[in-house]
Protein backbone atom coordinates (compact mmCIF):
# COMPACT_ATOMS: atom_id res chain seq x y z
CA UNK A 1 0.00 0.00 0.00
CA UNK A 2 2.78 2.40 1.06
CA UNK A 3 4.92 1.40 -1.95
CA UNK A 4 1.94 1.95 -4.24
CA UNK A 5 1.41 5.45 -2.79
CA UNK A 6 5.11 6.28 -3.21
CA UNK A 7 5.20 5.05 -6.81
CA UNK A 8 2.04 7.04 -7.57
CA UNK A 9 3.63 10.27 -6.24
CA UNK A 10 6.78 9.64 -8.35
CA UNK A 11 4.67 8.89 -11.46
CA UNK A 12 2.43 11.95 -11.06
CA UNK A 13 5.44 14.25 -10.50
CA UNK A 14 7.14 12.77 -13.56
CA UNK A 15 4.09 13.17 -15.82
CA UNK A 16 3.28 16.75 -14.77
CA UNK A 17 6.95 17.85 -14.94
CA UNK A 18 7.28 16.40 -18.44
CA UNK A 19 4.28 18.42 -19.60
CA UNK A 20 5.51 21.45 -17.65
CA UNK A 21 8.94 21.40 -19.30
CA UNK A 22 7.48 21.07 -22.82
CA UNK A 23 5.21 24.10 -22.47
CA UNK A 24 7.05 26.09 -19.77
CA UNK A 25 3.96 25.86 -17.56
CA UNK A 26 5.53 24.36 -14.45
CA UNK A 27 3.02 21.63 -13.78
CA UNK A 28 2.16 22.32 -10.13
CA UNK A 29 -1.22 23.68 -11.20
CA UNK A 30 -1.99 20.13 -12.47
CA UNK A 31 -0.06 18.12 -9.85
CA UNK A 32 -1.61 19.76 -6.77
CA UNK A 33 -5.27 19.05 -7.74
CA UNK A 34 -4.30 15.45 -8.68
CA UNK A 35 -2.64 14.90 -5.28
CA UNK A 36 -5.69 16.32 -3.49
CA UNK A 37 -7.94 14.00 -5.52
CA UNK A 38 -5.85 11.14 -4.09
CA UNK A 39 -6.75 12.22 -0.56
CA UNK A 40 -3.83 14.52 0.30
CA UNK A 41 -4.68 17.83 1.97
CA UNK A 42 -4.05 21.04 0.00
CA UNK A 43 -1.68 22.18 2.81
CA UNK A 44 0.54 19.14 2.17
CA UNK A 45 0.11 19.09 -1.62
CA UNK A 46 1.01 22.75 -2.29
CA UNK A 47 4.68 22.47 -1.17
CA UNK A 48 5.04 19.25 -3.20
CA UNK A 49 3.79 21.18 -6.24
CA UNK A 50 6.52 23.78 -5.68
CA UNK A 51 9.19 21.08 -5.27
CA UNK A 52 8.08 19.52 -8.58
CA UNK A 53 8.31 22.90 -10.36
CA UNK A 54 11.83 23.56 -9.02
CA UNK A 55 13.15 20.05 -9.74
CA UNK A 56 11.54 20.01 -13.20
CA UNK A 57 12.93 23.48 -13.93
CA UNK A 58 16.49 22.55 -12.92
CA UNK A 59 16.40 19.21 -14.77
CA UNK A 60 15.06 20.76 -17.99
CA UNK A 61 17.59 23.60 -17.67
CA UNK A 62 20.59 21.46 -18.61
CA UNK A 63 19.23 20.58 -22.07
CA UNK A 64 17.52 23.95 -22.62
CA UNK A 65 20.67 25.94 -21.82
CA UNK A 66 22.78 23.90 -24.24
CA UNK A 67 20.11 24.26 -26.98
CA UNK A 68 19.92 28.03 -26.42
CA UNK A 69 16.21 27.86 -25.55
CA UNK A 70 16.71 29.83 -22.32
CA UNK A 71 17.28 33.58 -22.68
CA UNK A 72 18.57 34.58 -19.24
CA UNK A 73 18.68 38.32 -20.02
CA UNK A 74 15.03 38.26 -21.12
CA UNK A 75 14.19 36.18 -18.02
CA UNK A 76 15.82 38.66 -15.62
CA UNK A 77 14.17 41.72 -17.20
CA UNK A 78 10.66 40.24 -17.33
CA UNK A 79 11.01 38.63 -13.89
CA UNK A 80 11.72 42.07 -12.40
CA UNK A 81 8.22 43.08 -13.57
CA UNK A 82 6.57 39.81 -12.56
CA UNK A 83 8.20 39.70 -9.10
CA UNK A 84 7.32 43.35 -8.39
CA UNK A 85 3.73 42.58 -9.39
CA UNK A 86 3.69 39.42 -7.25
CA UNK A 87 4.80 41.41 -4.17
CA UNK A 88 1.96 43.90 -4.77
CA UNK A 89 -0.41 40.93 -5.22
CA UNK A 90 0.68 39.33 -1.94
CA UNK A 91 0.24 42.67 -0.12
CA UNK A 92 -3.26 43.01 -1.63
CA UNK A 93 -4.25 39.38 -0.90
CA UNK A 94 -7.79 39.19 0.41
CA UNK A 95 -9.03 42.07 -1.75
CA UNK A 96 -10.69 39.64 -4.18
CA UNK A 97 -12.46 36.42 -3.22
CA UNK A 98 -10.77 33.13 -4.20
CA UNK A 99 -13.71 32.34 -6.49
CA UNK A 100 -13.28 35.59 -8.46
CA UNK A 101 -9.50 35.01 -8.67
CA UNK A 102 -9.91 31.48 -10.00
CA UNK A 103 -12.30 32.76 -12.66
CA UNK A 104 -9.85 35.56 -13.59
CA UNK A 105 -7.00 33.03 -13.95
CA UNK A 106 -9.22 30.70 -16.00
CA UNK A 107 -10.14 33.55 -18.38
CA UNK A 108 -6.44 34.53 -18.71
CA UNK A 109 -5.48 30.90 -19.42
CA UNK A 110 -8.19 30.55 -22.09
CA UNK A 111 -7.22 33.86 -23.71
CA UNK A 112 -3.57 32.74 -23.77
CA UNK A 113 -4.59 29.39 -25.30
CA UNK A 114 -6.55 31.16 -28.04
CA UNK A 115 -3.66 33.51 -28.83
CA UNK A 116 -1.25 30.60 -29.19
CA UNK A 117 -3.58 28.29 -31.09
CA UNK A 118 -4.81 30.77 -33.70
CA UNK A 119 -1.30 31.66 -34.96
CA UNK A 120 -0.08 29.63 -37.94
CA UNK A 121 3.44 28.75 -39.11
CA UNK A 122 6.83 29.69 -37.66
CA UNK A 123 7.61 33.34 -36.91
CA UNK A 124 11.41 33.06 -36.76
CA UNK A 125 13.06 31.20 -39.63
CA UNK A 126 16.45 29.40 -39.58
CA UNK A 127 19.41 31.39 -40.93
CA UNK A 128 21.79 29.15 -42.96
CA UNK A 129 24.63 31.66 -42.53
CA UNK A 130 24.70 31.02 -38.76
CA UNK A 131 26.75 28.21 -37.19
CA UNK A 132 26.16 26.16 -34.04
CA UNK A 133 28.61 28.42 -32.21
CA UNK A 134 26.12 31.30 -32.74
CA UNK A 135 23.54 29.60 -30.49
CA UNK A 136 22.91 31.56 -27.28
CA UNK A 137 22.32 35.13 -26.14
CA UNK A 138 23.69 38.35 -27.62
CA UNK A 139 25.78 40.34 -25.14
CA UNK A 140 24.15 43.66 -24.22
CA UNK A 141 20.76 42.88 -25.82
CA UNK A 142 17.74 40.61 -25.50
CA UNK A 143 18.29 39.00 -28.91
CA UNK A 144 19.71 35.53 -29.41
CA UNK A 145 19.66 32.36 -31.48
CA UNK A 146 18.50 28.82 -30.69
CA UNK A 147 18.92 25.37 -32.16
CA UNK A 148 15.95 24.00 -34.16
CA UNK A 149 16.75 20.49 -35.43
CA UNK A 150 20.23 21.14 -36.86
CA UNK A 151 19.53 24.73 -37.97
CA UNK A 152 20.24 27.93 -36.04
CA UNK A 153 17.31 30.34 -35.64
CA UNK A 154 18.01 33.98 -34.73
CA UNK A 155 15.35 36.03 -32.91
CA UNK A 156 14.86 39.42 -31.27
CA UNK A 157 11.96 40.03 -28.86
CA UNK A 158 9.90 43.19 -29.31
CA UNK A 159 7.17 45.21 -27.49
CA UNK A 160 9.15 44.81 -24.26
CA UNK A 161 7.53 47.75 -22.43
CA UNK A 162 4.05 46.36 -23.02
CA UNK A 163 5.23 42.84 -22.22
CA UNK A 164 6.92 43.75 -18.93
CA UNK A 165 3.83 45.79 -17.92
CA UNK A 166 1.62 42.77 -18.65
CA UNK A 167 4.09 40.54 -16.74
CA UNK A 168 3.63 42.86 -13.76
CA UNK A 169 -0.17 42.53 -14.07
CA UNK A 170 0.22 38.74 -14.30
CA UNK A 171 2.46 38.95 -11.22
CA UNK A 172 -0.23 40.83 -9.28
CA UNK A 173 -2.84 38.20 -10.19
CA UNK A 174 -0.56 35.26 -9.38
CA UNK A 175 0.52 36.94 -6.13
CA UNK A 176 -3.14 37.40 -5.19
CA UNK A 177 -3.98 33.78 -6.06
CA UNK A 178 -0.78 32.20 -4.72
CA UNK A 179 0.10 30.37 -7.95
CA UNK A 180 3.38 30.36 -9.92
CA UNK A 181 1.98 31.78 -13.14
CA UNK A 182 4.03 29.87 -15.72
CA UNK A 183 0.81 29.42 -17.71
CA UNK A 184 0.64 33.23 -18.07
CA UNK A 185 4.37 33.94 -18.54
CA UNK A 186 4.90 31.57 -21.48
CA UNK A 187 2.09 32.95 -23.69
CA UNK A 188 2.98 36.57 -22.79
CA UNK A 189 6.60 35.95 -23.83
CA UNK A 190 5.60 34.15 -27.01
CA UNK A 191 2.56 36.10 -28.23
CA UNK A 192 3.15 39.62 -26.86
CA UNK A 193 6.96 39.91 -26.82
CA UNK A 194 7.32 37.59 -29.84
CA UNK A 195 9.89 35.21 -28.41
CA UNK A 196 10.04 31.88 -30.31
CA UNK A 197 7.66 29.33 -28.70
CA UNK A 198 10.50 27.04 -27.59
CA UNK A 199 12.56 29.90 -26.13
CA UNK A 200 9.44 31.26 -24.36
CA UNK A 201 8.84 27.81 -22.83
CA UNK A 202 12.50 27.32 -21.84
CA UNK A 203 12.83 30.81 -20.37
CA UNK A 204 9.55 30.47 -18.48
CA UNK A 205 10.69 27.09 -17.10
CA UNK A 206 13.70 28.90 -15.59
CA UNK A 207 11.72 31.84 -14.11
CA UNK A 208 8.98 29.69 -12.56
CA UNK A 209 11.70 27.66 -10.85
CA UNK A 210 12.94 30.91 -9.32
CA UNK A 211 9.46 31.97 -8.19
CA UNK A 212 8.72 28.50 -6.79
CA UNK A 213 11.99 28.41 -4.81
CA UNK A 214 11.07 31.69 -3.08
CA UNK A 215 7.61 30.34 -2.20
CA UNK A 216 9.14 27.05 -0.98
CA UNK A 217 11.47 28.89 1.40
CA UNK A 218 8.43 30.61 2.93
CA UNK A 219 6.60 27.27 3.27
CA UNK A 220 9.71 25.74 4.87
CA UNK A 221 9.68 28.57 7.44
CA UNK A 222 6.07 27.57 8.19
CA UNK A 223 7.18 23.91 8.55
CA UNK A 224 4.81 22.70 5.84
CA UNK A 225 7.20 20.43 3.91
CA UNK A 226 7.09 16.63 4.41
CA UNK A 227 10.66 15.73 3.39
CA UNK A 228 9.99 12.06 2.57
CA UNK A 229 7.16 12.92 0.13
CA UNK A 230 9.17 15.83 -1.30
CA UNK A 231 12.10 13.48 -2.05
CA UNK A 232 9.74 11.26 -4.07
CA UNK A 233 8.56 14.31 -6.00
CA UNK A 234 12.21 15.31 -6.61
CA UNK A 235 12.90 11.89 -8.16
CA UNK A 236 9.84 12.02 -10.43
CA UNK A 237 10.27 15.67 -11.42
CA UNK A 238 14.01 15.31 -12.21
CA UNK A 239 13.18 12.49 -14.62
CA UNK A 240 10.13 14.36 -15.97
CA UNK A 241 11.99 17.64 -16.49
CA UNK A 242 14.83 15.87 -18.35
CA UNK A 243 12.32 13.94 -20.46
CA UNK A 244 10.23 17.05 -21.19
CA UNK A 245 13.24 19.02 -22.42
CA UNK A 246 14.24 16.11 -24.70
CA UNK A 247 10.70 15.79 -26.08
CA UNK A 248 10.45 19.56 -26.61
CA UNK A 249 13.68 19.46 -28.64
CA UNK A 250 12.06 17.01 -31.11
CA UNK A 251 8.79 18.92 -31.50
CA UNK A 252 8.27 21.67 -34.05
CA UNK A 253 7.41 25.17 -32.71
CA UNK A 254 3.74 24.94 -33.90
CA UNK A 255 3.35 21.60 -32.05
CA UNK A 256 4.85 23.15 -28.90
CA UNK A 257 2.37 26.05 -29.23
CA UNK A 258 -0.61 23.72 -29.72
CA UNK A 259 0.47 21.44 -26.86
CA UNK A 260 0.76 24.51 -24.62
CA UNK A 261 -2.68 25.74 -25.79
CA UNK A 262 -4.25 22.35 -24.99
CA UNK A 263 -2.62 22.30 -21.55
CA UNK A 264 -3.89 25.87 -20.94
CA UNK A 265 -7.46 24.80 -21.75
CA UNK A 266 -7.10 21.90 -19.28
CA UNK A 267 -5.72 24.31 -16.67
CA UNK A 268 -8.65 26.70 -17.24
CA UNK A 269 -11.07 23.79 -16.70
CA UNK A 270 -9.25 22.84 -13.47
CA UNK A 271 -9.41 26.44 -12.24
CA UNK A 272 -13.14 26.69 -12.99
CA UNK A 273 -13.67 23.39 -11.13
CA UNK A 274 -11.78 24.81 -8.12
CA UNK A 275 -13.83 28.03 -8.28
CA UNK B 1 28.38 34.19 -28.60
CA UNK B 2 27.07 32.84 -25.32
CA UNK B 3 29.06 33.79 -22.26
CA UNK B 4 27.30 31.43 -19.86
CA UNK B 5 25.94 28.51 -21.89
CA UNK B 6 28.63 25.83 -21.50
CA UNK B 7 29.47 26.40 -17.85
CA UNK B 8 25.83 26.64 -16.74
CA UNK B 9 24.84 23.51 -18.63
CA UNK B 10 27.61 21.50 -16.96
CA UNK B 11 26.89 22.88 -13.49
CA UNK B 12 23.16 22.19 -13.84
CA UNK B 13 23.84 18.66 -15.12
CA UNK B 14 26.09 17.95 -12.12
CA UNK B 15 23.47 19.32 -9.72
CA UNK B 16 20.69 17.19 -11.26
CA UNK B 17 22.73 13.98 -10.87
CA UNK B 18 23.83 14.77 -7.29
CA UNK B 19 20.33 15.85 -6.16
CA UNK B 20 18.71 12.83 -7.84
CA UNK B 21 21.14 10.34 -6.26
CA UNK B 22 20.82 12.02 -2.84
CA UNK B 23 16.99 11.92 -3.00
CA UNK B 24 17.08 8.28 -4.14
CA UNK B 25 19.45 7.36 -1.29
CA UNK B 26 17.14 9.17 1.15
CA UNK B 27 14.11 7.21 -0.06
CA UNK B 28 15.97 3.85 0.05
CA UNK B 29 17.71 4.38 3.43
CA UNK B 30 14.70 5.93 5.22
CA UNK B 31 14.69 6.79 8.93
CA UNK B 32 16.58 9.72 10.44
CA UNK B 33 19.56 9.59 8.06
CA UNK B 34 17.23 9.22 5.09
CA UNK B 35 15.44 12.38 6.17
CA UNK B 36 18.76 14.25 6.30
CA UNK B 37 19.48 13.14 2.74
CA UNK B 38 15.95 14.14 1.62
CA UNK B 39 16.37 17.63 3.10
CA UNK B 40 19.84 17.98 1.51
CA UNK B 41 18.46 17.14 -1.96
CA UNK B 42 15.52 19.55 -1.59
CA UNK B 43 17.75 22.35 -0.24
CA UNK B 44 20.26 21.97 -3.10
CA UNK B 45 17.48 22.14 -5.69
CA UNK B 46 15.66 25.04 -3.99
CA UNK B 47 18.88 27.09 -3.90
CA UNK B 48 19.73 26.37 -7.55
CA UNK B 49 17.58 29.01 -9.34
CA UNK B 50 18.73 31.82 -7.02
CA UNK B 51 22.37 30.76 -7.30
CA UNK B 52 21.94 30.72 -11.10
CA UNK B 53 20.88 34.40 -11.07
CA UNK B 54 23.83 35.33 -8.82
CA UNK B 55 26.23 33.47 -11.15
CA UNK B 56 24.69 35.30 -14.14
CA UNK B 57 25.14 38.64 -12.35
CA UNK B 58 28.88 38.01 -11.82
CA UNK B 59 29.36 36.56 -15.33
CA UNK B 60 27.72 39.56 -16.98
CA UNK B 61 29.60 42.04 -14.80
CA UNK B 62 32.89 40.29 -15.70
CA UNK B 63 32.06 40.53 -19.41
CA UNK B 64 31.20 44.25 -18.97
CA UNK B 65 27.52 43.70 -19.72
CA UNK B 66 26.70 46.11 -16.89
CA UNK B 67 23.06 46.81 -17.84
CA UNK B 68 22.03 43.19 -17.38
CA UNK B 69 24.39 42.66 -14.44
CA UNK B 70 22.55 45.52 -12.69
CA UNK B 71 19.16 44.04 -13.65
CA UNK B 72 20.08 40.63 -12.19
CA UNK B 73 21.47 42.27 -9.03
CA UNK B 74 18.19 44.20 -8.70
CA UNK B 75 16.25 40.93 -9.07
CA UNK B 76 18.33 39.20 -6.37
CA UNK B 77 17.79 42.17 -4.01
CA UNK B 78 14.04 42.27 -4.79
CA UNK B 79 13.64 38.53 -4.13
CA UNK B 80 15.74 38.63 -0.94
CA UNK B 81 13.76 41.58 0.44
CA UNK B 82 10.44 39.97 -0.48
CA UNK B 83 11.39 36.73 1.34
CA UNK B 84 12.56 38.61 4.44
CA UNK B 85 9.56 40.97 4.34
CA UNK B 86 7.01 38.18 3.91
CA UNK B 87 8.65 36.05 6.63
CA UNK B 88 8.55 38.98 9.09
CA UNK B 89 5.05 40.07 8.03
CA UNK B 90 3.67 36.58 8.79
Amino acid sequence: MELGRELLIVALAMATSTLGAIGGLGGAIVLVPLLTLGGMSITSAAPLGLVSVIAGSVAAGRRQVSDGTVNHRFAVVTELGASSGAIVGVLLSGVLSERVLMWCLAVFALAAALLGARRKGIRWQPDPSLARSDVGERKGSLAGAYLLDDAVVPYAPSRMKLGVALMAVAGVVTGLAGVGGGFLKTPLSSEVMRLPAKVAAGTSTFTIGLTASVALVLMAIDGRIVASDAALVVLGALIGGTLGARVQRRLSPPVVRRTTALALVAIAALLVARA
Amino acid sequence: MSDTRIDLSRVIGFLVVVAGLTALAGVVVGGGFGRVLDVAAITALAAAPGVRVVVLCFTWARSRDYKFAAASAALVILITLSVIGTALWR
